[in-house]
Parts: structure tokens; C-alpha cells; sequence
């Protein structure tokens, strides 16, 4: 199991690596510079240019950036908040999506689990087409538009929340806003569960446990849950990458100083440092939750441990 | 081996990436796929078809449709810019209306360039920016509607306001729907954009002997009624001979402000101002951008600009009617012939930091040290011109600690106004220096002469001002009433925004689409005109 973590931790930084040259590169093809702004004469851009080492060859940069990475300097800011540190900015803002990222998550989890539980274990019963029409709601319904209703219903007629993100209170006025979010993660997993548990739930082993006498919550718990959940982690890994790195819809309609708009800012002003940036920690996250999810798997599921140790 | 194969696959996508960028970057003929390609550039030298575009247009219904205060442009100068220097009439009046909608002679200067041209069917590519706002692709599909009934065939093509600058600067396009928002209150900050020599701003290539006279006359000359008149010529000679722009609309901007709030002035040709709101003493207002940049030095845009005008000041002020006032000078002098000024700075005017703690006395050696930092190379500021090409500053120099001695290079109507800009505000050098690379970063970074002081920015999320006790007006603020902290909250979505300020929560909100229908006969709406000026800028001569 070490030498499975080990070796994939190593393809892990490897791929990383790659990413950033190929991030890199596309930044360099980018349409338009930070500088395209119709208050700057030619002289000023070139100025500006040179100011930031944006006149030296691609590889120069790109090995220049990836010293001053590794001692946590990301470079400054182009265009949103000018000589920024992008370090900074990214931190401050990627805390703030974590907290709404993870709020959201545990709702959709613990939502989306029992929704599809019920649904299973009440296979073809009106509690399973209840189950089922909300799941379906829930992934047809885009997450601005239950923002907007949530906002307009719960904060602003019936004033039990704010109905904006404030920093002074950030847990209360962040539950609008992971509500929201979670809908759709709530939706998916329930539906995932559903159909995994049925599929559990008809196959032989459990016939044999139900056979053997084992009944009820136990088997479920042990037997049943335990097999339904292999696949379900599969998809909450990206799920979880998606929620935790900020929705520029849910940041943009609660005024949170998220990553997501971040992000969508700096893509528009072609801020390179903080689009590779944004575009970075998201790939580290999906890298870091992936591995995550292949290590969770093999304390699930014994076959896929021994399988590994003999990789 | 799977290694191999992954790593075979990273460089052929590499490979592919590559050479998809190397083509964009050569223009080539032929209109599919590539909307930015330049399709018979050439006939845009031709006046009859800048003649069927100029009149295609009917810019008053444009302008109604966009429902948000916008109206049709009468020329390229914007109405409220500059008045006439003797009779104070506003330039718009003055010159009156020098474009016109008239369908039927779009048509037929439509046919005739066709003829003239040899062609069956001209094609326009129309640039335009998606994230300028909705006003923009609402009037760039207009425009394009108009057009098309004129005979022309329109392609529009859409991109990121960055990418249709570069298009621009590159000679890539062929019509572009465009603005220009001025940086002072004279007709020179437009004027300036279409000399045949101004690669920078002159996108088209606009070449006219005539005009490149007309307003190099207009800026040598010592005399402001003349001045003046060849300013008017010149924009006659622009944009109702040579139809060498073709201007559409002046932006307006709908917003609520709270009824009992008042004291915001807005002006179309300066930074708006918000230093004397009254009526609450604890104001919290909406913007839509962020502060780019506090170094007022640096920064370039209307928020940043709005933000630093309540932190800092300089030696005057404009009021609710755009006339100057002094503000950190106490008195001034001038010589007979308007060349020489000599302002004696205030014995009250401080630096203040963050805590209100007095720092330094503002002196006139930190204007020096201003105006020779903005000019930097090192800085590389973009209003660096401000200095020599709007103030048209010859020479500064501190004759003592709160003497402040500028020579000009000629007469100055606008001398006094321009000195409210950020761009001609003081700055406390033994303070930059200390900071280096950490000054004007944050609220403690930075050290406040206005009056009021930053207190704190969250970017993204808000800043917040409080009054500084140590500003010399300070007394009178709090007799008038003035509010005593100023919260302005960065909030992109509207709709949230208006359940907030319904709500109670804040006190302004700036109004898009729909809304200001709407909200229009909702108490404190107001229907801003702004300076911009929105046009089509044709690429004339502008291609390989």
C-alpha cells in the first residue's frame, strides 16, 4: 500500500508539472495581452511589458515561474487588483469557496444519501418516485435559479437570512448560498445511490446474507452500504473538486469574493498570473481528491487493496 | 510503456496547440470560421460606404431601446463635456446635430459605392465587445439591423473587450463598435484620438490633412474662442465630410439612490464625486467593479478614481456644477498672461494614516515629487500625459515648505479643473519609499490627505472610508451633515442587489435591463447621463 501511495503521489507532482508548461502555453496563445486598454499608448504597453519580464522568451518565464512557485511566489497581478501578490489574492478568496464548497458538500451528501437509501429500500413504492422526481428537479434546476428563489424567498420576504455574504457573520450568511449549491450534488448522488443499492441489493452475496438469516439495519449497514459506496465516492470526487473551487453563478449572485469569479475575472482581463494561478489550485485539488478517492477505495473494498499491493 | 504513449500524447497536444495559434495570427481572406478576418478591407476607402453606414443608423431609437438614460449622438463630443469659453454654451448645442439617420440615402449611397466598386453585395464584419456591458450587444445587433436594411451583409463578431482592443491595435477588423470616455472637460481628449499620427488611438487610420491642422492649430493657439472654433471645424471636417467615425450613443446609467441620500454628484467629464453625501450618517453604496489599483498614480479607472478622490485631494476641487473650488491650496496667484500660478498650500493640510494620526504636513515638495513620479519611466503610469498634455506643466518647483511655484507652456483654460484629477493629487515620498513594494497594497498602505480616510479594503468584497478628523473641512462637514462613514459594497448582480436595497441594507443600486422599466417610477431613481461615447471606428487605412 506505501509503495502504491508513493508511486502515485510521484505521477501526481508529474502531471502537475505538466499542467503548468501546458497552462503556460496557453496563456501564451491567449487572444489580447493585460495591457490591451484603450488608455495605453504603445510605448507604455511595450513599458509595461519589459516591466514585467513579459518580453522574454516562453520556456524563461515559465522555468522562472516555476522557481519562484516553489517558494510560494505566484507572481503579481496584471489587471484586477494591479502588483497584487497573486499568492494572496488566491488564498484569501479559495478559504471563502472552501467554506460555502464544503457547507454545500455535507448537505449534498448527507441529503443525496438518505434520498437515495430511501429510494432503494422502498424500490417501485411512491417514496421512490417522490425520491426519484427530486432528484430530477434537482439536476434540471440550474443553481441560479434556486439561488434567486431561495434569496427571494427565505431572505428577503420572510427575512430568516441575510441576503448577502457577510464577512461580519460568514456562517449564517453562507447557508443561502450552500443550499443552493448543494441541489445539484443532492440530486446526483441520491440518484447514484438508488441505482447502485438496487443493483447491490439483487445480487447474490446479499441473497446468501438474507439467506444466512442476517436482517435488516445490520445487513444493510455492512453489507449493502458498504458495496453501494465504492461507486458513489467515484463520482463525489469530482462532485466535491467542483463545489470546493467556487461557482462564479452562486459567488457572483451572493457578492462572495470567491475563487470562481476569480477566476472568470481574470480569464476576461487576460491576467495571466492569476488565471494560471486559479487554474492551478484547481488542478491540484482534483489531483489531491482524486488520490484521495483511489486511497479511500482500497480501505472500502479489500479486492481493489490486494489488487494494488500486488501493482 | 503507457508512460511513453501519455507523454507522446502531452507533446502532440502541445504540437496541436501551437500551430492552431500560429494561424489565427496570419490574416487571410474568405469570411467563414475566422469572424475577426478582414474581408476587402479596401472598401472602406471608398467615403459612399462610410456615407451608407454614417446614415444607416436611426441612433434616436437605438439609444431609447437601450432604456438606461443613453441617448443618440449628435456628434463625437458628448453633451456636457465643454462650454463655450464666452457664452458658456455647451458644445453640443453650439455645434448642434452634424449626423442624421435618413434610410433612403443610406441606400443610395449604398448602391453607389457598390457601383463604384464593382460589387454586387458589400460585407461588414462587426466587432464588438460581449462583456462591455448589455447596452453594448444591444446596439452592436442594432447597429447591425440597420445596416442590413441600408443592403449591406453584417457578420458580427463577438469578443472579450481585451481581445477586440489587440484586433484593433492590429489592424484586424473592419468596423468596430467602440468608445472613448473622456479624461478632462475639453473637446482635445476627443479631438486628440483621430490625428493621422496617433497609431495608438486612431485605430482606422483616419488620414486627413485638413483635420490634423485644425486641431494642431487648435491646441498652439493662445486664444480660447479660437480655439474653440477650430475644435467645432475640426469635428465637423471628422465626422460630417469625411465620415471618418461614426458616432452612435452617449451612455446613460439608471440607478436608485435611498431618497433621504443626497449630495452625489455625478459628472459626465470628471470623476464623480462623493465627498459630500448627506443624510445618513453611515452610507453604504453599490459598485459593480473593484478598486483596480490605490496608488492614484497608477490607477486608471472610474471606481479606483472614486475611491481616491475621498482619500486624498488636491490643490482644488470640482463642485455639483463642475466648476472648481480650492481645496488643499489656500489662496492662489496668477500672471497676467496666465502662465504662471503660484498656490500657497494650506497650514492645516496633513497626511493621515490609517489610524487618523497625523504623519506629515502636506507640502508643496510633495507635488514636485508627484508630478515628477507620475512621469517616471520606472512607474510606466498611463496618465503620465497628464502632467505635460492636459495641465501642459512647463516647470514646478516648491519656492518654500507650502509655496507651490508651475509655469505653463501656454494659457490653461482648463488648468484649475484638471488639477482635481487623481493624477494631479500630492504624494508623501518618505512614505512610498518605506513601504517599496507593499505601498497602496492595502488600507494601512497607504496614507490619506482627503477627506476621508480608507479604513479597510477586502477586495472583491467592499472598502470602507471614514471621515478624517485632521482634513481642514472637517468643522463644516460635520455642521452640513456630511456622512461619517462611507461603505462602498462590490456586488456584480443586480437583482440580489435591488432585494438588498428594498430591503433596507444599502442605499444605492445601479439598475440594468429590465429593471429600470421597472423601477422607473420608484422614488430616487435617477437616469445619469455619463461621458462615454459610444462608435463605430472603420478601419480606413489600417491593414497590411
Amino acid at each position: 500500500m506505501k509503495k502504491y501511495i508513493f508511486k502515485r503521489v510521484l505521477i501526481s507532482l508529474a502531471t502537475l508539472f505538466v499542467i503548468l508548461l501546458v497552462l503556460f502555453i496557453l496563456m501564451d496563445l491567449m487572444p489580447g495581452t493585460p495591457f490591451n486598454d484603450e488608455k495605453l499608448t504603445q510605448a507604455q504597453k511595450d513599458l509595461l511589458f519589459a516591466k514585467y519580464g513579459l518580453d522574454k522568451p516562453l520556456l524563461t518565464r515559465f522555468f522562472l515561474y516555476c522557481k519562484n512557485m516553489l517558494k510560494g511566489d505566484l507572481g503579481v497581478s496584471y489587471a484586477i487588483n494591479k502588483n497584487f501578490a497573486v499568492s494572496s489574492m488566491v488564498k484569501d478568496r479559495l478559504g471563502i469557496s472552501i467554506a460555502v464548497g464544503a457547507m454545500a458538500m455535507t448537505l449534498g451528501t448527507v441529503l443525496g444519501l438518505v434520498l437515495g437509501i430511501l429510494a432503494a429500500l422502498n424500490h417501485n413504492s411512491w417514496i421512490d418516485n417522490l425520491c426519484s422526481a427530486i432528484s430530477v428537479l434537482g439536476v434540471s434546476i440550474p443553481s441560479y435559479v434556486c439561488a434567486l428563489l431561495l434569496c427571494y424567498f427565505i431572505a428577503y420576504k420572510l427575512n430568516w437570512l441575510p441576503i448577502l455574504y457577510n464577512v461580519e457573520q460568514p456562517f449564517i450568511s453562507l447557508i443561502l448560498p450552500a443550499v443552493a449549491l448543494s441541489v445539484s450534488p443532492t440530486a446526483n448522488i441520491a440518484r447514484f445511490t438508488r441505482s447502485e443499492m438496487i443493483d447491490v441489493m439483487n445480487s447474490d452475496y446479499i441473497l446468501l446474507v438474507e439467506s444466512k438469516g442476517v436482517r435488516n439495519w445490520k445487513m444493510i449497514i455492512s453489507h449493502v452500504l458498504r458495496n453501494t459506496l465504492i461507486p458513489v465516492i467515484t463520482v463525489m470526487g469530482p462532485i466535491l473538486v467542483n463545489l470546493l473551487t467556487g461557482s462564479s453563478v452562486i459567488e457572483k449572485i451572493f457578492g462572495i469574493p470567491g475563487i470562481g469569479r476569480l477566476m472568470i475575472t481574470a480569464i476576461q482581463e487576460n491576467d495571466y498570473n492569476v488565471t494560471i494561478a486559479c487554474a492551478f489550485v484547481y488542478c491540484v485539488m482534483y489531483i489531491v481528491v482524486m488520490l484521495f478517492v483511489d486511497i479511500l477505495y482500497g480501505v472500502i473494498d479489500p479486492r481493489i487493496r490486494i489488487a494494488k499491493e500486488d501493482d | 510503456m503507457k508512460k511513453l504513449v501519455a507523454l507522446l500524447l502531452v507533446l502532440l497536444l502541445l504540437f496541436g496547440l501551437t500551430s492552431c495559434g500560429k494561424k489565427e495570427d496570419t490574416p487571410s481572406g474568405g469570411g467563414e470560421g475566422g469572424g475577426e478576418v478582414v474581408e476587402d478591407a479596401i472598401i472602406f476607402q471608398n467615403e459612399n460606404v462610410r456615407k451608407a453606414i454614417g446614415y444607416a443608423i436611426d441612433r434616436v431609437s437605438l439609444a431609447k431601446s437601450l432604456n438606461d438614460g443613453s441617448v443618440a449622438a449628435e456628434g463625437i463630443i458628448p453633451f456636457k463635456l465643454a462650454s463655450n469659453p464666452d457664452t458658456g454654451v455647451d458644445f453640443r448645442d453650439d455645434q448642434g446635430a452634424i449626423v442624421a439617420y435618413d434610410a433612403a440615402k443610406a441606400q443610395e449611397y449604398y448602391e453607389k459605392a457598390c457601383e463604384e466598386l464593382g460589387k454586387k453585395k458589400l460585407t461588414i464584419n462587426l466587432l464588438y465587445g460581449t462583456n462591455e456591458g448589455d447596452s453594448v450587444i444591444k446596439a452592436a445587433e442594432q447597429i447591425a439591423y440597420y445596416l442590413e436594411e441600408a443592403g449591406f451583409e453584417v457578420n458580427l463578431v463577438s469578443k472579450q473587450k481585451k481581445e477586440r482592443l489587440q484586433l484593433m491595435d492590429n489592424g484586424e477588423y473592419d468596423v468596430a463598435l467602440t468608445r472613448w470616455g473622456p479624461d478632462y472637460g475639453d473637446p482635445q481628449t476627443y479631438m486628440d484620438l483621430y490625428i493621422s499620427y496617433n497609431t495608438s488611438n486612431n485605430a482606422g487610420r483616419y488620414n486627413s490633412s485638413k483635420y490634423d491642422k485644425l486641431v494642431e492649430d487648435a491646441e498652439a493657439t493662445t486664444n480660447p474662442s479660437e480655439r474653440w472654433d477650430l475644435f467645432k471645424q475640426a469635428e465637423k471636417v471628422l465626422v460630417e465630410e469625411d465620415f471618418g467615425i461614426i458616432p452612435v450613443f452617449q451612455a446613460g446609467g439608471a440607478m436608485i439612490i435611498r431618497p433621504t441620500i443626497s449630495g452625489i454628484q455625478f459628472h459626465s467629464a470628471a470623476v464623480d464625486n462623493y465627498r459630500h453625501i448627506v443624510g445618513k450618517d453611515d452610507v453604504t453604496l453599490i459598485t459593480n467593479t473593484d478598486i483596480v489599483y490605490l496608488d492614484y498614480q497608477y490607477a486608471t479607472d472610474g471606481t479606483s478614481f472614486i475611491a481616491e478622490t475621498l482619500f486624498t485631494s488636491g490643490l482644488t476641487e470640482l463642485d455639483a456644477d463642475g466648476n472648481w473650488q480650492l481645496d488643499l491650496a489656500e489662496s492662489y496667484e496668477m500672471n497676467d498672461d496666465g502662465t504662471e500660478y503660484t498656490f500657497k498650500i494650506r497650514d492645516d493640510a496633513d497626511w493621515v494614516d490609517v489610524n487618523g494620526n497625523v504623519v506629515a504636513p502636506v507640502t508643496a515638495q510633495d507635488f514636485v515629487d508627484a508630478w515628477d513620479r507620475i512621469q517616471s519611466e520606472e512607474l510606466a503610469s498611463d496618465y503620465s500625459w497628464w502632467i505635460t498634455d492636459v495641465l501642459l506643466l512647463k516647470d514646478y518647483t516648491a519656492v518654500d515648505e507650502k509655496t507651490l511655484k508651475v509655469t505653463l507652456e501656454k494659457p490653461n483654460g482648463i488648468f484649475m479643473s484638471c488639477l482635481a484629477f487623481p493624477s494631479a493629487f500630492p504624494i508623501n515620498k518618505a512614505f512610498i519609499d518605506e513601504k517599496g513594494d507593499q505601498y497602496a497594497t492595502t488600507a494601512d498602505t497607504i496614507l490619506s490627505c482627503g477627506p476621508y480616510i480608507l479604513d479597510s479594503w477586502t477586495p472583491g468584497y467592499s472598502y470602507e472610508l471614514v471621515r478624517n478628523g485632521k482634513y481642514w473641512f472637517d468643522s463644516d462637514y460635520t455642521a452640513a451633515g456630511t456622512a461619517k462613514k462611507v461603505v462602498f459594497r462590490v456586488l456584480e448582480d443586480t437583482q440580489t442587489a435591488l432585494m438588498e436595497y428594498e430591503a433596507g441594507n444599502i442605499d444605492t443600486v445601479i439598475l440594468s435591463g429590465e429593471q429600470v422599466t421597472a423601477n422607473k417610477d420608484v422614488e430616487g431613481f435617477v437616469n445619469r447621463l455619463q461621458g462615454y461615447l459610444f462608435y463605430l471606428s472603420i478601419n480606413i487605412n489600417h491593414y497590411e
